[in-house]
């Protein structure tokens, strides 16, 4: 057989056995799922993509997880705000009752530092001259007495606080009447002076201010006694008081001025 | 022979072809690798005895069908369409290689690569029209057959005779 005829032979074959096949096909599903030819294919083939859609699933879990965290910490902050606002509204309904409750002019400020000077134990507020603060203003909470005024600016205050040493104010205890002036100690603690031995102090009788001072509004609440002692056989007692308000606490107050 | 390699290179196509078709751009891989081997087949008998005769092309056309019955299985389409054209593809190339016809040359690579390539879109379309009346010439498939006729230029043109040696 000639060369030529070869590749004539070929190429027939080529083309038949394709359209044979093709013929066959024709009106058919293909082969057939149960061919002996597809079987190996539709095997791989689902094997193919039964592991594209694990992966596929896999990203999808990885990305929704990642969501997820973000979503629990964006959740948490939330929730944290929230209470802060929580909080926030307590403290501000605790100082609308002050307003109620008293008869003195009263101006909300709120606390936006420490003090700057060290030899001090002072806070900022954020209300000054152009409010109407002016010096030795009380600093109250619905607890009680938080200090005074002693430094004004143009928008911000100084508040010396009871637990500094140079603050003093004159008291009364709440049942026996008897008058004496609190000091600071530097400490938590304060000092309540001028307590004749005589004078019978229970410990936790309320201590509140006397308005003798000329400084103070009468009837402030400063705090408890907290310990007396009669030894050491000076003219006057030692007393410690505790006060009702922690100044660490404090992030909302009013400035109460005499009338 | 060096069944092996081929075995392997096949390999390579297929996943390469199915890969980058799924995920980026519709190739035809393998017109270019069947046409290679029917190239270095033509080669190899060429080689071997002064010309290459029909055994390249027999060599060629066998491994075209193989191909063409492989791809058809793995896409799920119409037995016989990829092996019409992929032996065809494999037929022709070992005998336009054989240099009794034509020598080759980076520019003949190059349009060899894109008639087979033109040849190997003919035959699919072709059978589909005939077996599976459906929509054929959209867009898209304009767009792979630009494509891959341009691929299957650089790869020709690129692809010299004694890198891809069939033994």
């Amino acid at each position: 057989m000639g060369k030529a005829r070869k590749r004539l032979l070929i190429a027939i074959v080529l083309v038949l056995i394709p359209l044979l096949l093709l013929t066959y096909q024709h009106g058919r599903a293909g082969l057939g799922s149960r061919s002996i030819l597809t079987l190996p294919f539709d095997a791989l083939n689902t094997l193919l993509a039964q592991t594209g859609r694990t992966m596929q699933e896999w990203r999808t879990a990885l990305e929704e997880n990642r969501k997820l965290k973000s979503d629990v910490v964006r959740l948490l902050i939330e929730q944290q705000q929230h209470q802060e606002v929580l909080n926030e509204n307590r403290r501000l309904r605790e100082l609308l009752s002050l307003k109620q409750s008293t008869r003195d002019r009263l101006l909300f400020a709120n606390v936006i530092g420490r003090g700057y000077d060290r030899m001090v134990t002072s806070i900022v507020i954020d209300k000054g001259e152009r409010d109407g603060v002016g010096k030795d203003m009380a600093l109250v909470t619905p607890r009680g007495l938080v200090g005074k005024v002693t430094a004004v600016r143009a928008s911000f205050s100084d508040v010396l606080l009871l637990r500094d040493p140079s603050f003093s104010a004159a008291v009364r205890l709440q049942q026996s009447r008897q008058e004496g002036v609190i000091s600071g100690t530097g400490s938590r603690l304060l000092t309540l002076k001028y307590i004749p031995p005589e004078e019978p102090v229970p410990v936790g009788e309320v201590v509140l201010t006397s308005g003798l001072d000329g400084i103070f509004p009468e009837g402030i609440p400063v705090g408890t006694i907290a310990t007396v002692s009669r030894d050491g056989g000076g003219f006057f007692q030692a007393i410690e008081i505790l006060p009702f308000q922690d100044d660490a606490k404090v992030e909302e107050a009013a400035l109460m001025s005499r009338r | 022979m060096n069944p092996l390699f081929w075995a392997l290179l096949t390999g390579l196509a297929f996943v390469v072809q199915t890969v980058v078709s799924t995920v980026l751009i519709p190739l035809n891989l393998t017109v270019v690798l069947v046409a290679l081997f029917g190239r270095a087949s033509a080669h190899h008998y060429t080689e071997q005895h002064g010309f290459s005769g029909v055994r390249a092309e027999y060599a060629a056309a066998g491994f075209g069908l193989f191909v063409g019955l492989f791809e058809d299985l793995i896409s799920g389409a119409l037995v016989g369409s990829g092996m019409l054209s992929k032996g065809l593809t494999g037929f022709l190339s070992a005998m336009i290689f054989s240099d009794v016809l034509f020598r080759w040359t980076p520019v003949f690579g190059a349009a060899a690569m894109i008639a087979l390539t033109g040849l190997d879109w003919l035959c699919l379309l072709g059978v589909r029209a005939f077996f599976a009346p459906s929509p054929l010439m959209s867009g898209a498939t304009m767009q792979a057959v630009v494509l891959q006729v341009v691929l299957s230029g650089i790869l020709g043109m690129a692809l010299r005779p004694g890198r891809l040696r069939i033994a």
